[in-house]
Formats: structure tokens, sequence, C-alpha cells
């Protein structure tokens, strides 16, 4: 009888001691994959975010935009290799769209600080074409009403008066 | 005083385009978005000419969206499979529908940019459920898509457009985007019915 319950307990411990399969649980590799897209995605914003400010900093970003949209259909196809179950070639996948929200990344930024040496060097020659302009009305203005101040005078002063005789 | 008067105009005149490109430009931000059928025009959107839609029967849509915004977005198309009775998304609210997306496609669009995307789509299954027809599988773009849809008779199906933006605040997309104090948001959708014969 003891003998019986003492295999009974030996019996207990071993069902509860040994770990149960994790039905339901994830995959170790889909997490992994999950977590490989959140970090592609989250490169992918920070991309669109530069190239946001480059294009607020007077960039063109048409190829920056490009860049993007070919990221972002990689993206795809890693979400889709993930739905068909291609987990490894899924995370190869989406470490080589990280790489290439990286790169696009690194042009914005460089676009940006082009754009802004650009438009910095831009407002100083609108701020000397307008100076010169303004100097030139003024001057231009000064001239010409020196010019037909003096000669409106000149003209009043050769001016005679014609005294003509009424006949009566 | 009449050369005064002329050296004020001609300043006038010659300095209004200088001004003018200094100035701010303030233009309302919008997004169009349109379904065009499968000519590319606002017509012809099924194979018959009828919304009745057989199982296996393909249906080619483009998806028009212009951005208007002033700046390059990051834009989400998400669609969604209704029938007569769910909730469609609320215009003047800006809610979108609570059905789950059946499928979606995110792009970046630049200022004044048309993105044309085409849509093409079948019925792979349906199950027939006494009067009510469900929709278990489509597939879109060469995609297979699940769906959980129910219609009686399997009539009055509806795909529904919705646009989302990326919104930088929020760092997540949105249903619609800010004008000043209003909220204003776009969608489409399109009604079909399931026939039972292919």
């Amino acid at each position: 009888m003891c003998r019986l319950k003492y295999g009974l307990c030996v019996f207990f411990f071993l069902i509860v001691s040994v770990p149960l399969p994790c039905y339901g649980s994830p995959d170790p590799g889909d997490a992994s994959l999950d977590e490989a897209i959140s970090r592609t995605r989250s490169a992918l914003v920070i991309a669109y975010r530069c190239v946001v400010e480059a294009e607020n900093a007077g960039g063109n970003v048409t190829s920056l935009v490009v860049a993007l949209n070919r990221v972002q259909a990689k993206l795809n196809d890693v979400s889709h290799a993930k739905f068909e179950g291609e987990y490894d070639a899924a995370v190869a996948k989406a470490q080589e769209v990280y790489w290439a929200a990286e790169g696009v990344v690194d042009d914005a930024a460089l676009s940006k600080v082009v754009s802004e040496t650009k438009a910095s060097f831009d407002l100083k020659n609108r701020v000397v074409i307008s100076a010169a302009f303004i100097c030139f009305v003024v001057l231009f203005g000064v001239i010409g009403w020196t010019y037909f101040k003096e000669s409106y005078q000149r003209g009043l002063l050769e001016a005679k008066v014609e005294v003509s005789t009424v006949e009566s | 005083m009449v050369f005064v008067s002329a050296c004020l105009f001609l300043a006038l005149v010659v300095s209004a385009p200088l001004l003018a490109a200094y100035l701010p430009k303030v233009q309302e931000p919008f997004f169009a978005l349109a379904l065009l059928g499968q000519h590319g025009m606002a017509e012809d959107y099924f194979p018959n000419g009828s919304p009745d839609i057989h199982v296996g029967e393909n249906v080619r849509w483009t998806i028009y969206v212009y951005n208007h915004m002033g700046k390059t977005e990051y834009i989400s198309l998400r669609i969604k499979l209704l029938n007569s009775t769910t909730m469609p998304p609320n215009s003047t609210s800006c809610t979108p529908s609570c059905v789950p997306v059946t499928y979606e496609v995110q792009r970046f669009v630049q200022n004044n940019e048309t993105w044309l995307y085409p849509f093409s789509w079948s019925v792979k299954k349906a199950t027939f459920l006494g009067d009510y027809q469900s929709l278990d599988n489509l597939v879109i773009n060469g995609r297979d898509v699940r769906t959980n849809v129910l219609a009686k008779n399997g009539c009055n199906f509806r795909s529904v457009i919705e646009l989302w933006i990326f919104d930088e605040q929020l760092n997540d997309f949105r249903f619609g985007w800010s004008y000043g104090q209003e909220s204003r948001c776009v969608w489409n959708q399109v009604w079909f019915n399931i026939t039972k014969t292919s």
C-alpha cells in the first residue's frame, strides 16, 4: 500500500514536472519574424520622416519616394512570406529590407543638408537681388525726379509773357 | 506729380511678382479617392455589366488616389467586406467601419501625385447556409484572402475602400486627416451579389 502511494506520488511528481507542450503559443521563429517586421516597419517610418524633412527643406524627393515604395513593396513580400509559412526566408528578407530602409534614411539626410544649404544660398541671393533692385528704383526715382524738377523749373524761367495787342 | 505717380505705379507692378514669390501659398489640403471600372473609367465595374458575380469570375478595378496635401504622404488603402447590415464608415465623425480589414496595401504618394492601383479580385469559395451565403475565400491580386461575411441570398455584399493616412504624432495610420479644427476622410464602396451558378 505504501509502495503504491509512493509510486503514485512519483507519478504525480513526474506529470507535474514534465513541461507541457505549448499548444497555441507562438512559434519562436514567428516571434523573431514579428520582431524583425516591426523593426523594419519602424525603420521605414523613420525613413519617411527624413524624406518629409528633406522635402520641407525644399529638396526634390522623387527618387527617395521611389526608394521608399521599393522598400515598402519588399516589406509586403516579407509579410506574404510569413503568411506562406516561409519563416527563415522572411526573416532574411526583413533584414534586407531593414538595410534598404537605413539606406533611404542616409540618402534623405544628405538630401536635407544639401537642400538646406541651397535654400540658405538662395535666400542670400534673393536678399542681395532685392536690395540691388530697391537701390536701383530709389536711385532711378531720385535722378528722374531731379531731372524732371530742373526741366520744369527751366521751363518756367524760360517762359515769356506774350503780350498781344488787341485791335479794337 | 504725374512723374511720381508713374514711378510708384511702376514700382508696384515690378515688385508684385517678387512679393508673390516670397509670400507662402495657402491651399486647402485634400485627398481624392475613386474607384474605376475595368477600362479605367467610372463605368463597367463588373464583367457582364451586372453586379451579380459568379464564383471564380474575375473582377478588375482600378483604385485612384490623388494627393493634394502639400507634402509626401504615407497612405494605407484598407479594403473591407461588408453586408447591408454592417455599419459603413461615418464621413461626419470620420469613424472607420469596425469590420476587420480584408486586404491592405500601403504606399508613399508625393504631393500632386496620382496613384492608380490595379485591384483584381474573384470569389474563390462561397458556402450556402440555408438562405444565407457566406463568402469564405477571395483571391485579391493573386493572393488568397480569408473572409467571413454572410448575406441573405448572397445579395448586397459590398466592398468598402478606406483611405488611412500615417499620422506622425500618433505614429500610426488614422482614418482621414485634420484641416484646422475639422476632420476629413474619404472612402468608397461598391455593392455586389454572389450567384450560385458559375
